[in-house]
């Protein structure tokens, strides 16, 4: 998955705001607390934490985001998505409509 | 059945009764209800006790199926119907699933409410559950002064609350309504459903993975859960499933906002399973109009994957793809600029061996145009790409040498790549990695004024940086400025300790000042020079530039020769004793001596001869095939005739006897074609008897071949089939090879450019190339002292010798020329004082390249 993601900045993000995140984002995952995303998260760092290593990922990074479209998008999902809950009236019409599956 | 039948004519009932009974069976077992409730409705006329129970199992079948087709009002008829014939509790199950589907569901509530009350023996599990899922999804309280209303009235409400405050995220709340919800309430598993919703939403995954997936199975939460467990990555799509995967994967989008996308998403899916890649982009291209898109969000991740990957596709499936995307390009129906660029970057890094250069550079130039247009690249991005363009275009088409060794490298766009080098400079002047590249291609073009010009540069722009250093050191050993070389590579060891190539260079270059000195006769400083290295030194006897025994060997000889004989003879027989074997020894220093003394001949040769005599081995061939190429390497090389046909010998009897495939592959490579052709012949076929599929080998035995027999189509067939042979057996460094030469074959070398400092105008000038009908005129010899030493040696030849000398003679020496060196020799034609050689016919100016299939080039592989 794209390291911007990863660290949850945008691509024009400058070195400090990179350097920001990955800090901030290590403090929740701790190796000790959660190895495989502190993990993901000093890849995703190393990957752009400077202009010479951004340059070089956009150009020539060849690792596919995910196992297929779908994959793809489930691990964007569960990536990115900050979900909100449903309101009253949506979570009524989705429990509705899985019952009857 | 049949034991049923059998049963019943024990019974004693009719004939066409049983039958009757066993067609009703059947049909049960058929889900035939109609049939089955016709069949039996006169049985039970007969004997109400024994198939009363086959009635009701029809027509509980048949509004089971009505429900499930959606008509509930013939389902109720149904339902009535069975009021009459069967017990109540029988009838809760299907009343729950009618009322269910009902739109009347809030009326039902109180009925459903009194089931759930009523005593739990009567009711199974999964009916409860069912049951009070009923009651909740109702979303309504109970009827004032119903009986359940004082136990399940809270309860109900506390759900309710609960999903409220979820929805409000009124965290805080949430575990305060669900207090409500005792251990055995009908609606605990609501509450565990709610708990990880919580969890879902305040982004404790595990916690919500845990409560979410330890419901009952067929519960309207546990459905519900299935698209929030997509997130947690706690379950599956069942893609057999295709109804339900959608509609778990379009609650999961809902709760993404992304809905509407899973149908699609579905689709693109499965027909990317089924390995149609180009028609499940088409998919999502065709469909969505943002695709493809470079954005942070799923359209950008989904659009990154279709360019990706490729990248980890089998060849078959890679080369499918890109066809779909070349035939985009090709017709110039790319959707947007996005797709074009990515397309453009695949293309370019992905590059096949029938890419050609300029078709490398149009694909990575066209990607960089449009990067800039799309997302204003950087000067520092555009430099790296440059330099890494640069950088393929310098690649080594093959070397003109066999095997993996190096030689001269003839590159694939020689001046391209001094462009782009050249460009990737100018736009960041930082960019050390162009720099040292374009430093490197300079050399092996030769181009050494510019070479050095690029070294000064580099030394003011990068003063401390090691690479830059060695580089430095590197150019002033060639111009024998040793002093300065030692100089930079002590600042490069300041910076890097460790670095092995610093440290060979300071041990070359301090030996080399040492050898200036001891030549003009400046014995202490020559010692004091040599006195340094002994820190570092190693013991590794193969290690012919740093071992000790090499160390003692060189400074014995110098010695012997320029200082002190009997201090040179003690380090010569410390040498001795350290070498791994007499006949290695023996080789070091017979070619050792003639470098130092530059004679054709040395003390050692005589005692050579006689330890090459014995027992010929592959090990020692190959020590010995190293310490000749070793010297063979170094601007101080020597004609080695001699040498040459005393290996060459050696080697041939060696390969009759015992050779690992590691020994064989070292000695193939070290030999090439050309002076050790037929060496290399010899263990190739050695190796070939054992395994005659191994590539490594194949791919010598096809560089072994003459030019002439190389028929390019041919070749290149060959050469594919071996690849495949690499490729099914991994061996990673022949395939790179293959690949280096099959790209070699089909792209050829442009044809030299004329220099630019020779004026065409005054062609009038040039004199015609002179005629040597006598041998050659003794003054040719004056510029090259190789010329001049190999005259020598001649005029001092015997006839088994001279025999040897044209046997050995370069591969691209024609006889006549050794007939005409002969002669000279004969009339003792040594050197006179240089006089310059007429000069050369200006070359022709460049033509436009040729296409491949014209090139008169194709298919030499040396």
């Amino acid at each position: 998955m794209s390291p911007y993601l990863v660290l949850g900045v945008p691509v024009q993000a400058d070195d400090q705001t990179i350097r920001r995140a990955y800090l901030e984002a290590i403090k929740q995952a701790t190796p000790e607390k959660n190895p495989a995303r502190f993990q993901s998260l000093s890849e995703a760092y190393e990957r752009i934490k400077d202009e010479s290593s951004r340059c070089k990922y956009e150009l020539f990074h060849q690792e596919s985001p995910g196992a297929s479209p779908l994959d793809t998008f489930l691990r964007h999902l569960r990536l990115v998505a900050k979900p909100k809950p449903m309101s009253m009236e949506a979570m009524k019409e989705f429990l509705h409509t899985c019952s009857k599956t | 059945m049949a034991e049923d039948i059998s049963t019943s004519s024990e019974s004693g009932l009719p004939p066409s009764i049983v039958a009757a009974e066993q067609r009703t069976r059947e049909f049960l077992a058929q889900s035939k209800w109609r049939k089955a409730r016709e069949q039996v409705k006169p049985l039970v006329k007969l004997d109400r006790a024994r198939f009363l129970p086959l009635l009701i199992e029809a027509n509980m079948g048949l509004a089971r199926e009505m429900v499930s087709k959606g008509h509930i009002a013939e389902a109720r008829q149904v339902l009535a119907y069975l009021a009459t014939i069967a017990p109540r509790e029988q009838l809760v199950g299907l009343e729950v699933d009618i009322l269910g589907r009902s739109d009347d569901s809030k009326d039902c509530l109180g009925k459903f409410a009194t089931v759930l009350i009523a005593p739990a023996g009567n009711l199974a599990e999964a009916e409860r559950v069912r049951l009070a899922d009923q009651v909740v999804l109702a979303f309504a309280a109970l009827p004032a002064g119903h009986p359940a209303e004082v136990s399940l009235g809270p309860q109900l409400r506390g759900i309710q609350e609960a999903l409220q405050a979820v929805s409000r995220q009124e965290w805080d709340r949430v575990p305060e309504w669900l207090r409500a919800i005792p251990h055995r309430s009908p609606f605990s598993h609501w509450a565990v459903f709610i708990k990880g919703l919580a969890a879902f939403h305040n982004g404790d995954t595990e916690r919500a993975t845990r409560f979410l997936s330890s419901l009952p199975a067929e519960s309207a939460p546990a459905k519900a859960s299935r698209s929030y467990l997509l997130l947690t990555n706690g379950t599956e799509l069942p893609l057999n499933k295709p109804r339900l995967a959608e509609v778990i994967l379009e609650g999961a989008c809902r709760l993404a906002i992304q809905p509407g996308v899973a149908g699609l998403l579905l689709r693109a899916e499965q027909i990317w399973r089924e390995g149609r890649h180009g028609d499940s982009y088409r998919v999502l291209r065709n469909s969505i109009g943002q695709f493809p898109s470079d954005g942070a969000d799923w359209l950008g991740s989904v659009s990154e994957f279709y360019f990706q990957a490729p990248y980890g596709m089998s060849l078959a499936q890679r080369d499918d793809y890109l066809d779909f995307f070349h035939d985009l390009l090709s017709r110039g129906a790319a959707k947007n600029r996005i797709e074009e660029m990515q397309m453009l970057r695949l293309f370019a890094l992905m590059e096949g061996p029938d890419t050609s250069a300029g078709d490398l550079r149009s694909h990575w130039e066209g990607f960089l145009s449009l990067h800039e247009q799309v997302r204003k690249s950087s000067s520092c991005f555009k430099s790296i790409a440059y330099s890494w363009l640069g950088q393929q275009l310098a690649r080594s088409l093959g070397s003109s040498s066999f095997g993996m060794r190096s030689g001269t490298d003839r590159l694939w766009d020689a001046e391209g790549a001094c462009d782009c080098l050249e460009k990737a400079k100018q736009l960041d002047p930082q960019n050390l990695p162009a720099h040292l590249q374009l430093a490197k291609v300079y050399e092996v073009l030769n181009r050494k004024s510019e070479r050095n010009r690029l070294l000064d540069e580099m030394a003011e722009q990068f003063p401390e940086e090691k690479l830059v250093l060695l580089e430095n050191a590197r150019g002033c050993m060639e111009r024998k400025a040793f002093t300065k070389a030692l100089e930079l590579l002590e600042r490069a060891r300041q910076v890097d300790q460790l670095d092995p190539a610093a440290l060979e260079m300071v041990v070359s270059t301090r030996r080399q000042l040492a050898r200036q000195h001891f030549q003009q006769h400046r014995l202490d400083k020559a010692r004091r020079t040599l006195e340094p290295l002994e820190g570092l030194l190693t013991d590794q006897a193969e290690d012919l530039q740093r071992s000790r025994w090499t160390a003692w060997l060189r400074q014995g000889l110098l010695e012997r020769l320029h200082g002190d004989a009997a201090q040179g003879e003690a380090l010569l027989d410390r040498a001795r004793a350290a070498s791994p074997h007499a006949a290695g020894y023996l080789l070091f220093a017979h070619l050792t001596h003639r470098v130092y003394a530059r004679q054709a001949d040395s003390p050692f040769l005589a005692e050579l001869r006689a330890e090459l005599a014995r027992e010929p081995s592959a090990t020692r061939g190959f020590l010995l095939l190293r310490i000749f190429r070793y010297w063979d390497s170094t601007p101080d090389k020597q004609p080695w005739g001699v040498e040459l046909g005393m290996l060459r010998k050696y080697l041939k009897a060696a390969a009759k006897g015992p050779c690992s495939r590691a020994e064989a592959k070292g000695i193939g490579e070290l030999c090439g074609p050309g002076a050790f052709e037929d060496s290399a012949s010899a263990f190739v076929r050695a190796r070939l008897r054992d395994d005659p599929k191994d590539p490594l080998f194949r791919l010598f035995k096809h560089m072994l071949k003459p030019a002439w027999m190389c028929e390019p189509d041919e070749s290149r067939r060959q050469l594919k089939v071996i690849l495949e042979e690499a490729r099914r057996r991994g061996e990673q460094e022949v395939i790179q090879k293959l690949q280096g030469i099959i790209r070699g074959l089909d792209y050829p070398p442009p044809l030299p450019r004329p220099r630019e400092d020779i004026d065409f105008e005054g062609e009038d000038d040039w004199e015609a190339p002179p005629e040597f009908e006598d041998g050659l005129p003794a003054n040719l010899t004056g510029g090259f002292p190789e010329l001049a030493e190999i005259l020598k040696m001649l005029a001092n030849a015997s006839e088994s010798d001279i025999r040897e000398f044209k046997k050995t003679r370069p591969k691209d020496m024609p006889e006549f020329v050794v007939d005409m060196l002969l002669e000279s020799a004969k009339k003792g034609g040594l050197p006179k004082p240089f006089s310059p050689l007429p000069k050369p016919r200006p070359p022709a100016p460049q033509p436009p390249r040729r296409p491949p299939e014209e090139n008169p080039n194709q298919g030499k592989l040396f």
